[in-house]
């Protein structure tokens, strides 16, 4: 009889564990966790201003956001695919990698790629071209100056005897 | 004349920044396009807080109003009981209203149109699809469309109910009502 109340008791209590309201489970993040995701964020307000850092009312609602979405147990993904539904592309604060889109991203290359290939043909250009570096032409005079000297001394020491 | 020619690299150097070019304004064409005025409306399909959709193509033949709006913004709040007040006198004649909230919190949304109890269709901008389409700037901005769906009137400040029913007036007499 006794262990027939125990079992009964312990099925009743995980029971009721199991049926309260789930919310009990949520857990409530912390800023930082709030901060983390925001900082991947852009206001789509303002220009751009990253939403950690954004003050304005929307941005302020959009982190109450967050906060709901992680306590429900979302992913930052989740919650940055959320944001990019409900506001559009411009709060990832760039351009998304699709479509015509994808110029933005791929034009910048081919313009750096084209400028230093060019700056390397034309260095190179100017490198072959360029006519022999003229190298002075040093004339050590110095010997033969005191070659003449040496001579004059002879001679005028001559003269003297 | 020099009569220069210019070298292969050059050529294409050339090519690509006129393409270049070409592109970035024709971007920046696109973005200073202003709203439609006196056009077609841009169509839309919207779905609502309450549940289904609307579609604006189907409602050829009604005046339509479309507001856009928001929950931070305050302007908003000066004419949402104007706009509700007005809705309720037309609703049955021939006039439709659409909420259009953008750039907004779907709990912000639904708190403030319970607050002004705010009965039109309404439904969140998803994507701020609709607001490009309509050149939006910000929020108010209120959309006359007339039966032939042509956008008459933009206003883009918050609105008094006589302002609004002035507007819907002249349209409505404009097709012989």
């Amino acid at each position: 009889m006794r262990h027939r109340l125990y079992v009964f008791t312990v099925v009743l209590v995980v029971g009721m564990i199991l049926a309260w309201p789930t919310t009990i489970w949520a857990r409530t993040p912390t800023p930082n966790e709030v901060e983390a995701v925001a900082r991947t964020l852009y206001c789509p307000l303002c220009v751009g201003e990253r939403l950690d850092a954004c003050e304005i009312p929307l941005c302020q609602d959009m982190k109450k956001e967050i906060a709901r979405q992680l306590a429900e147990g979302r992913t930052p993904e989740e919650i940055r695919a959320y944001f990019v539904e409900q506001y559009g592309p411009v709060v990832l604060g760039e351009p998304p990698r699709k479509g015509i889109n994808w110029l933005a991203w791929v034009i910048p290359v081919i313009v750096l790629v084209g400028a230093g290939a060019y700056a390397l043909f034309k260095i190179r250009e100017w490198s072959q071209s360029s006519p022999e570096p003229q190298t002075a032409v040093v004339t050590d005079d110095s010997a033969a100056v005191e070659d003449e000297y040496a001579a004059r001394v002879e001679r005028e020491l001559a003269e003297l005897e | 004349m020099s009569g220069r020619k210019l070298t292969r690299g050059q050529i294409i150097g050339l090519i690509v920044a006129v393409v270049f070019l070409a592109i970035l304004t024709a971007g920046l064409l696109m973005r200073h396009q202003g709203r439609p005025e006196n056009t077609e409306a841009p169509d839309f399909t919207l779905q609502l807080y309450d549940g289904g959709t609307i579609h604006l193509a189907d409602l050829r033949g009604k005046v339509v109003v479309i507001n856009f709006w928001a929950s931070w913004c305050e302007p908003c709040k000066d004419e949402a009981r104007d706009l509700e007040e007005v809705w309720r006198r037309y609703k049955d004649k021939g006039v439709v209203f659409i909420g259009i909230n953008w750039s907004d919190t779907e709990s912000k949304a639904r708190a403030y149109l319970k607050k002004y109890d705010v009965t039109y269709p309404n439904g969140p901008d998803l994507g701020r699809r609709i607001g490009q389409m309509y050149r939006i700037q910000g929020v108010p901005e209120t959309f006359f469309v007339d039966k032939k769906g042509i956008v008459r009137k933009v206003v883009i400040q918050p609105m008094r109910a006589d302002q609004i029913i002035a507007v819907i007036e002249q349209l409505r007499a404009e097709t012989g009502e």
